[in-house]
């Protein structure tokens, strides 16, 4: 049953993982104490909820554990919450692959990407993530404007490599 | 929420990603590790319980060292006449004492004499010798009227017969013999009864693989030199018989050789030159005994002879680790059961030295697992086995050569051989079918209780 559980699993919480992770290590080293966790705690989910929502939550908390455990002192400034995405930058989200997204993510700062995953992926609020990681609302917020810049000028500037590399060989 | 964000949402939120494979066995190892905690100490209470147990049985059950006032009696009215020749019996077997006597003179004997019954009874051929019923009955005068009759009594352990010759209502003789039916030979009371002993052994410890399920590196592993302590209790049954039973402290296991360990400070990640992670902790290993899974994160392990270890990403690559310090190579495996042995020895010489032939079985409760890096000048703990059973059963056979410095006190050597009989792992696919065994000398003191 445990081997199930994992081949069914793995896959989606070791994306979740890596999302919240620097490095393939660290990534690894949640995706195993999660699912040792899940084992030693399966007794306790009541079938009432989503089973994979409670298994996201636990992976979730071991990677702001690890977060914590680590937590460097950043410099965060805050800034201006930026406009809404021209055109331009929506077709270039378009263009590119879930992994390659995955990757630009990994590349945030810390604290930008736990903001930047909790908020738009894991839908909570700002202030929650206020108190989740002992920040202020407002620097919630700023944190997570200056991880959306981030990846915009990213993903931007992966779509014109994209572009420029098949003008370059000809296709177009 | 932007439409931004609402993308990248939907992008990521059932994206998923193959983790590596080595991920599954790290995961397992950690569950086997849990479990065996959890259950260890309630299964130490049960072995001590069963100690216990197995102990007030033997107190209470086996029968005691003395006879319990088991005696042949003769006797007759004090009124008869007593010849005046009469002899006392003696205390030797009976055929020597009775052969040379008129049996009408001993039934007509005016003393009651007692004797306790292994004075008169060394066997019970020899009593019905001479007091066969037919015999009893042809001696018997005419016109008397002859009672004989067979007792036994095996709810209490003994057994007999009586005569009764009733002369007139006034004139009665009797014959009433009583033995302990269990054993019609008087003990030793010396040897009989309980001894305390205290042991220490040195042995050689590997492990037997079955053919069906060879380990790949079997030549990589060796024997380790190892230590059993412990205390028993010991319980002569009779002179030649002993049954003995306690608690010890038994340590086993192998050395796993062509294993390096580089020093890697902790936390600070190996990169290849492509800039990609070459290996992160934890790193893992598979061997006959067991996984192991390296806690400590300050070594890099590199596998210099084939690819046991497990690493996260990337295998040894010398150019690369080569960068760091090569600070030892080797590991020990050592598994330190909580032993709970019964044994039955037979004396086979029985002289001033005596020399026994032993055998029994044992429950093995895993107690202490650790896998240590072998350095020129130090011995460190890295990490433990994965997949290692906490119950096991074990078969022991040797040698006892025992030696009296007291009434009260012997030394012992016994050369033992001890080979686990269930394999010593939960899993066949973490450990394979592996069965420890060890070559012991204990050298032990036992003192008569």
């Amino acid at each position: 049953m445990q081997s199930e559980l994992y081949k069914m699993f793995a896959p989606k919480m070791y994306s979740l993982c890596l999302r919240y992770s620097a490095n393939i290590h660290d990534a690894q080293d949640i995706l195993q104490e999660g699912f040792v966790k899940v084992y030693d705690n399966l007794e306790k989910f009541k079938w009432k909820g989503s089973f994979e929502g409670w298994m996201k939550r636990i992976f979730v908390n071991l990677a702001l554990d690890k977060y914590r455990s680590k937590i460097s002192l950043l410099s965060i400034d805050d800034v201006a919450e930026n406009q809404e995405p021209s055109d331009n930058e929506l077709n270039a989200l378009d263009a590119i692959s879930e992994k390659e997204i995955l990757e630009l993510i990994r590349q945030l700062p810390d604290q930008y990407r736990m903001v930047f995953n909790l908020y738009v992926i894991e839908g909570y609020s700002h202030k929650e993530l206020g108190e989740m990681l002992n920040i202020r609302e407002s620097t919630s917020r700023s944190n997570l404007a200056r991880a959306k810049m981030i990846l915009k000028e990213k993903i931007q500037f992966h779509s014109q490599k994209i572009d420029k590399a098949i003008c370059e060989n000809g296709k177009i | 929420m932007e439409r931004f964000e609402k993308n990248i949402q939907e992008k990521l939120r059932d994206f998923q990603v193959q983790p590596p494979e080595e991920i599954w066995g790290a995961i397992e190892n950690r569950l086997v590790q849990n479990q065996g905690k959890k259950f260890l100490w309630l299964r130490i209470a049960a072995a001590i319980l069963l100690l216990v147990i197995s102990i007030t049985s033997l107190v209470l059950y086996l029968p005691s060292g003395r006879i319990a006032e088991p005696v042949a009696e003769i006797y007759v009215p004090e009124n008869e006449q007593v010849p005046a020749d009469s002899e006392p019996l003696t205390a030797e077997p009976g055929a020597d004492i009775l052969a040379e006597k008129d049996k009408t003179e001993t039934l007509a004997a005016t003393t009651r004499e007692t004797y306790p019954a292994e004075t008169l009874i060394t066997d019970i051929d020899v009593l019905s010798d001479y007091y066969s019923i037919p015999d009893l009955l042809a001696m018997m005068p005419k016109g008397y009227e002859n009672q004989l009759a067979s007792q036994s009594a095996p709810d209490h352990g003994y057994a007999g017969f009586s005569l009764r010759i009733e002369e007139s209502p006034d004139v009665t003789y009797e014959i009433a013999t009583e033995f302990l039916a269990m054993d019609l030979k008087a003990p030793d009371s010396r040897q009989r009864g309980f001894a305390l002993a205290a042991y220490l052994a040195p042995q050689q410890s590997f492990r037997y693989q079955r053919n069906t399920a060879p380990f790949p590196y079997e030549a990589l592993e060796s024997e380790i030199y190892s230590f059993a302590a412990g205390l028993k209790f010991h319980y002569n049954i009779n002179s030649r018989w002993e049954v003995e039973s306690g608690i010890g402290y038994n340590l086993i296991g192998q050395a796993v050789n062509g294993i390096a360990a580089f020093s890697h400070p902790s936390m600070i990640p190996l990169y290849s030159s492509k800039g990609e992670l070459i290996s992160s902790h934890p790193q893992s290993m598979s061997t006959s005994m067991g996984g192991i899974n390296f806690k400590d994160q300050s070594f890099y392990f590199a596998d210099i002879s084939s690819s046991r270890i497990f690493a996260l990403k990337g295998s040894y690559d010398e150019s690369n680790v080569n960068l760091l310090n090569k600070t030892a190579s080797g590991l020990i495996q050592h598994f330190g059961y909580i032993e709970v042995p019964i044994v039955f020895s037979y004396k086979i010489i029985d002289r001033m030295f005596s020399m026994s032939v032993k055998s029994g079985i044992a429950a093995n409760f895993l107690y202490t697992n650790n896998v240590y890096l072998q350095g020129s000048a130090y011995t460190r703990s890295i990490g433990e086995s994965a997949g290692i059973s906490p119950l096991s059963w074990s078969g022991t056979g040797g040698l006892s050569f025992s030696y009296p410095v007291s009434d009260r006190v012997n030394v012992a050597l016994e050369p033992t051989f001890t080979m686990f009989l269930t394999p010593m792992g939960q899993f066949r696919t973490l450990t394979r079918e592996t069965y420890p065994y060890n070559y012991s000398l204990f050298m032990g003191i036992k003192y008569k209780l």
